[in-house]
């Protein structure tokens, strides 16, 4: 009878804390989208397995609500390129080019750290899925959420997400492509670690081909609505003045 | 005289534009070894500039080039300068303006402003055509209307040199990407163009286009793909039929392009079929982006049986290598 009361607690449990991922995630991507609407320029150094310097990017992005993000490369070796991402439709311009060029989520992954690694800043509206349980990530004690993508034209179609048992703060990620391959691993720095207020910065690890780590450093986040027209390619293409 | 004024206002605009940090460009040194008749072999650096000031923007390109034997000669080209704003709730422009419409990649029949050089070596910055254009936004639609050489009035220009007038709709309707296109030429004519891009699956798209200039009884269509993998390897594969181009042999055409990116590396092999007349052109290139320089080279050929009309166009071979430094 004991053990009967304990496996029924234990569904209570488990079905309490599934019914709670979307509220999770929600908290979770406090500590990195603080607005709906928002600016955020990101510096991104990618260093070779070694360990030694490859390349540095800096990039703006304005990710606005309704899954909408524009990204503009600001590095001279890219500059004027940007990326416009609308729900699962994707374009990219190039500069000195008014013709925006139609592409697959699949292409949105080219480079080494994908447009959709910097553009993403929220999971709730795209995620849904499990807590797996309580486990321990170092000394501290994290849950662990297993997640399913619910639209097809994010950049990962399944991501192990550990979140802080007290604050839900992100604490690592694993990050699986469509066809399953685990593509990269994600750790996250915090502001302050005994009381975090947003992520300083998301390390990634190639686990697909190169081995490289990404390192997404978030330097400036402001709130900022940008203009309709500014989500428009055919606006874009005009290579207009965005600042 | 003239160009001198402009390219000194144009440096002027840049200076003036850099202190917003509109200002940049890059210069690409570029070595060519033609086997054939034309062009000759030659070393050229390219130095772009393009900026913006208040309403004006601007784009400049410096050449110096020695052609193999000859001395080094310069040469300064504007290809964009124009000014813009807004007013009634449209977008305005005025000037010499860069306006590339069509969806395709190796050919582009709604390309009815300007057609620019198609499968180039190394991306170029094509010369902007004089126009006065008006645009209108909102979240899923642009319209454009357009007065195209309107310097030209009453000139016997034809093609894109003659006055003209163009307009393009636009619309976006979930995965794809819908044009229509409306051109009416002093000596031309009129014509009408369609042409969509859709995102088919995660890894795949579609594109066409199509154009009818009923005047002058000439058809043009495009039908083309591409492929992307989770391994960064792209398949691009286009058929054409061009109605305009004069050699009966060249207008039915087949493009394939493959193309990888690795580590900074992106080795390309394309190749151009005439399959009336098993004409033929193949590229294979590679290319290395670094943390700023990036590098190219490769090699064209140009051939096919006897009766093919490619194989007798001047050049054979072009081997190429060029720097590019951005700024």
């Amino acid at each position: 009878m004991k053990r009967l009361l304990a496996l029924a607690g234990l569904a209570l449990a488990l079905s309490a804390q599934a019914q709670d991922v979307p509220a999770l995630l929600k908290a979770a991507d406090r500590y990195r989208m603080s607005s709906d609407n928002l600016q955020v320029d990101t510096l991104i150094s990618v260093f070779n397995s070694d360990g030694s310097p490859d390349k540095e990017r800096r990039y703006t992005v304005f990710a606005q609500a309704g899954h909408r993000s524009l990204v503009l490369m600001q590095s001279p070796a890219e500059k004027g390129q940007k990326v416009l991402m609308l729900g699962d439709d994707f374009w990219l311009l190039m500069p000195n080019s008014q013709r925006p060029l139609r592409i697959t989520p699949m292409q949105k992954l080219l480079g080494d750290a994908s447009t959709g690694d910097i553009a993403t800043l929220s999971w709730a509206d795209d995620y849904g899925g499990r807590v797996v349980g309580e486990e321990r990530c170092g000394d501290a004690p994290c849950l662990h959420l297993s997640l399913s993508a619910n639209r097809k034209g994010v950049t990962y179609q399944r991501i192990e997400l550990w979140l802080g048992t007290k604050q839900h703060e992100p604490v690592k990620a694993e990050l699986y492509v469509q066809s399953d391959k685990l593509a990269k691993q994600a750790g996250f720095v915090l502001d302050k670690p005994a009381a975090p207020t947003e992520v300083n910065e998301m390390v990634l690890r190639d686990q697909l081909s190169n081995h490289k780590e990404t390192r997404v450093r978030y330097v400036s986040r402001q709130p900022r609505s940008v203009p309709e027209a500014w989500l428009n390619p055919m606006f874009l293409a005009r290579n207009p003045a965005l600042d | 005289m003239r160009s001198l004024i402009v390219i000194a206002g144009l440096w002027g605009l840049a200076g003036s534009a850099m202190a917003d940090d509109e200002f940049g460009g890059q210069a690409r040194a570029r070595w060519e070894d033609v086997q054939g008749t034309a062009p000759p072999s030659a070393a050229t650096l390219d130095t772009e500039l393009h900026g913006r000031w208040r309403a004006l923007s601007g784009n400049l390109v410096f050449t110096q080039q020695r052609p193999e034997g000859g001395a080094w000669r310069s040469d300064a080209r504007v290809n964009e300068l124009y000014a813009s704003g807004d007013a009634l709730g449209w977008q305005w422009s005025a000037g010499r303006k860069i306006v590339a419409w069509d969806v395709g990649y190796g050919f582009r029949p709604n390309d009815v402003v300007q057609q620019e050089q198609r499968r180039t070596l190394l991306p170029a910055t094509p010369q902007g055509r004089a126009v006065v254009q008006a645009e209108h936004f909102d979240a899923q639609t642009a319209w454009t209307l357009m007065w195209v050489n309107p310097q030209r009035r009453g000139d016997p220009g034809t093609g894109g040199d003659e006055e003209a007038l163009a307009a393009r709709a636009y619309r976006h309707v979930g995965a794809a990407d819908w044009h229509a296109f409306a051109r009416a030429g002093e000596h031309t004519r009129g014509s009408l163009g369609l042409a969509t891009s859709w995102v088919a699956t995660d890894s795949l798209e579609l594109h066409a286009s199509a154009r009818r200039a009923g005047a002058i009884d000439v058809t043009q269509a495009l039908a083309g793909s591409t492929w992307t993998g989770e391994n960064k390897l792209s398949l691009t594969a286009e058929a054409w039929f061009d109605g305009s181009a004069a050699p009966v042999p060249l207008r039915r055409n087949v493009y394939l392009r493959a193309a990888w990116d690795h580590e900074g590396w992106q080795p390309v092999v394309d190749l151009l079929l005439t399959p009336a007349d098993r004409g033929r052109i193949a590229t294979a290139a590679l290319g290395w982006q670094g943390d700023r320089w990036r590098f190219d080279a490769g090699v064209r050929w140009v051939g096919g049986p006897d009766e093919a009309v490619i194989a007798h166009s001047p050049t054979r071979r072009i081997v190429y290598f060029a720097a590019t430094w951005p700024f």
